[in-house]
């Protein structure tokens, strides 16, 4: 554990979030164990009262989340300075094997709770509150996210360590290293791009097919759109590493993700995850709300909403590309080759 | 009072929930004025240590490019010790090493003043001639300096500042308690005070007359400093130095850099840990001033109900309210805390972060405020104040109509 101001605003702001969560968690444990529309007691009228706690702490839990994000990349920058062999935010998550999978879980945990945001926006547009007990009940078993969230955090504060020497980006997202992000980096561009591209077209076509009069909308239509929604996410992160990263870096030898965040780089990095996470997490909120089935008034309600979500997610997604290949193009006009 | 209608666009409808919010924070200015006041000191207090960590870190860190590449010392029993003339060729010959230069330096206590002066020796031709000129400001030029040469210093301002309360700002009469006779050194100029972080305590003198302060024989030395001119091969170099010689330590300039910058983190993280309680003591201030519900504001909350207001609304006005005061606080906070260290030079909190030297360095921080510092201060203060106000809201905004209503 080392004193840094990095490291204690991190548990700072993530202690405040697992208070509000954890309350959230209660109130919705007794709505959902209590919940009866028909009734007119206290009780019920009570629990009524209950879910605007819940709505008003789930919003500010995403909030909080995407800023706890972040700010997880930002500290890990800096803590850079201070581990020896760190030169950027790989290192400092690489020097313990908490930093990736803390990572990894933020990003999970933060497109959960925006499908749950979603639903819970959905559901408080009808009077008779359908989702209810589903959506309050889901909220009960992401807690145990929220909880693996908060030991992975503390684990990665206790044992980062000044004195053991972390690796560079360089070493990491190398080609011929071993683990994950060597064989992320060693992965061949063609191949990448090819994955990434085609689970793109197959999203646009998806999309054109279904503004067609006619198309039926079912449960494993919607899980599998969810599910390409995360392969994307996949593949877009795999492209930036092996392909995007040499465009913006203009070397052989530097794929990183992180670096491209800096300051250096005029601060690409930004967009671009920007729209990377928001086009997953629409689309992938898409998928699920068709993949949950709703008729009636909140079917209604639901179609509306995921063509918003869809439109959403379609633009963010060809921001996302705009950004992440004009690096390449750039390259391409000013010296007319590929790197 | 202003009733927002259903209709009209979302924007419309937030802007008049704001106008709402704010007449409504301003008819209960004691109580909100009050919080506003702890929020500001919060914030101000929490800024102040990141500003001040931000300035130094950056002042340190504008001078780190002249420190050597690579900083040889020798080892005896786990103890430096004076390293000698034989070392240099050995280390000159190492492929990549630019330059060897030999060092003298050291300490110097003045017991009559309790101050501990920084020795440094080099050829002051150097000085006098080269670049560095201008970071000194000239004395007259002195005829004792002239007639014995090796005789001759620059000091920091600090060490001006001591030496003229005793008298002795033209000329310093060193003494070594096995000398027979004091030595007169002339002061032949200051450093300029862009320089105090590191000349504050320094006397720089000729190579000689610090050989002789510091009772260095010849061909001893303090330490080597090996110049490196390509920095990617600065840690396979320290590396292949303590390979040949073991005896040998080497601090490379990333070493140096590091330390630093964990030296004022853990400052700053002290300082922050300890406020972590200030901090609790204010959330449980907002909770109690917050969930207080006046009879007034009761009777408010009832009406707006009364005449159609929904629970989202009021728990709109509310987040609005947490939002201004958080925004005004913020802002408060962070000019404060700006003028505090900036132009009252952060009197209280410097001392903490400069640190023990007898002669406490009354340098200028150089305002440096990075956009991250804000993240920073946000997440420290305004997360956990939002987590808190969210619960006295909530209970503002489910209370029930009739039950206000029937209890006036």
């Amino acid at each position: 554990m080392i004193l840094n101001p990095w490291i204690l605003t991190m548990l700072t702001g993530h202690a405040a979030l697992f208070f509000v969560f954890s309350l959230a968690t209660i109130n919705a444990w007794w709505i959902f164990s209590g919940w009866d529309f028909t009734s007119s007691s206290e009780k019920q009228y009570g629990l009524e009262k209950r879910t605007y706690l819940v709505s008003s702490v789930m919003n500010l839990t995403l909030i909080i989340q995407m800023l706890m994000l972040f700010l997880l990349v930002m500290a890990a920058d800096e803590l850079a300075k201070i581990l020896p062999g760190a030169m950027c935010a790989t290192g400092s998550l690489s020097s313990n094997k908490y930093g990736f999978p803390l990572l990894m879980i933020k990003i999970g945990s933060f497109f959960i709770y925006f499908v749950w945001w979603v639903l819970n926006y959905l559901d408080n547009q009808l009077e008779d509150y359908p989702l209810v007990r589903k959506k309050y009940l889901a909220l009960v078993c992401i807690f145990p996210v929220m909880i693996s969230e908060t030991i992975l955090l503390l684990l990665f504060a206790v044992n980062l360590n000044p004195t053991v020497i972390a690796s560079c980006c360089g070493s990491i997202y190398n080609e011929s290293s071993a683990g994950l992000g060597g064989t992320m980096a060693g992965s061949s561009p063609l191949m990448t791009l090819t994955l990434f591209f085609g689970v793109v077209s197959i999203v646009l076509i998806w999309h054109m097919i279904e503004n067609i009069r006619g198309y039926r909308p079912t449960k494993k239509k919607g899980g599998l759109e969810a599910l390409l929604w995360v392969f994307l996410f996949v593949t877009a992160l795999l492209t930036v590493i092996s392909f995007i990263s040499t465009y913006i870096y203009e070397m052989l030898s530097h794929k990183c993700p992180f670096c491209l965040l800096k300051a250096e780089y005029n601060y690409i990095g930004v967009p671009l995850y920007f729209f990377l996470f928001l086009a997953t997490a629409t689309g992938l909120t898409k998928g699920v709300l068709q993949w949950m089935g709703a008729e009636g008034p909140l079917g209604e309600k639901a179609i509306w909403l995921r063509r918003r979500l869809g439109q959403m997610s379609i633009f963010s997604l060809l921001v996302y590309i705009v950004v992440g290949y004009s690096p390449f193009i750039i390259y391409y006009i000013r010296t007319g080759r590929t790197i | 009072m202003e009733t927002p209608t259903q209709s009209g666009s979302w924007l419309e409808r937030q802007r008049s929930i704001i106008d709402y919010s704010l007449q409504s924070m301003f008819r209960r200015r004691t109580k909100n004025s009050l919080i506003l006041v702890m929020y500001v000191l919060l914030i101000f207090v929490v800024s102040s240590v990141f500003f001040i960590t931000g300035s130094l870190t950056v002042e340190l860190f504008s001078t780190v490019d002249e420190l050597p590449d690579i900083t040889v010392q020798k080892l005896i029993g786990g103890r430096q010790v004076v390293i000698q003339e034989s070392y240099f060729q050995a280390i000159r010959e190492i492929p990549g090493v630019e330059a060897v230069e030999p060092r003298i330096w050291g300490y110097f206590y003045l017991e009559e003043l309790q101050a501990n002066f920084t020795i440094f020796g080099m050829d002051l031709t150097m000085l006098e001639e080269g670049e560095y000129q201008r970071i000194v400001d000239w004395g007259p030029a002195l005829k004792k300096g002239e007639e014995r040469p090796e005789f001759r210093m620059i000091i920091g301002e600090g060490v001006s500042r001591l030496l003229k309360a005793i008298q002795m700002e033209d000329s310093f009469l060193f003494f070594q308690p096995n000398w027979d006779t004091a030595i007169p050194f002339g002061i032949i100029g200051t450093f300029k005070s862009e320089t105090q972080l590191q000349s504050n305590d320094l006397m720089v003198m000729q190579t000689e007359g610090a050989r002789r302060v510091l009772e260095l024989k010849e061909g001893e030395y303090t330490d080597l400093v090996v110049h490196v001119p390509n920095p990617e091969e600065t840690k396979m170099i320290a590396l292949k130095i303590r390979r040949y010689y073991p005896e040998l330590r080497t601090v490379t300039r990333a070493q140096i850099e590091s330390t630093y910058t964990s030296a004022f983190n853990w400052k700053a993280g002290f300082v922050l840990s300890s406020m972590l309680v200030v901090i609790f003591a204010f959330l449980v201030l907002i909770w109690d001033k917050a969930s207080g519900l006046s009879p007034a504001e009761k009777k408010e909350i009832g009406i707006l109900k009364a005449i159609g207001w929904d629970t989202e609304m009021i728990l709109s006005v509310k987040f609005w309210e947490s939002f201004i005061i958080s925004l005004l606080a913020s802002i408060f906070g962070v000019i404060l805390s700006y003028f505090y260290i900036y132009w009252l030079h952060a009197p209280g909190l410097k001392e903490i972060f400069i640190g023990w030297s007898t002669i406490f360095p009354s340098f200028d921080l150089v305002p440096h405020i990075d956009l991250k510092f804000l993240l920073l201060i946000v997440t420290v203060t305004v997360i956990p104040y939002s987590t808190i106000a969210i619960f006295p809201a909530w209970k503002a905004a489910i209370t029930d109509t009739d039950f206000i209503l029937r209890n006036n």
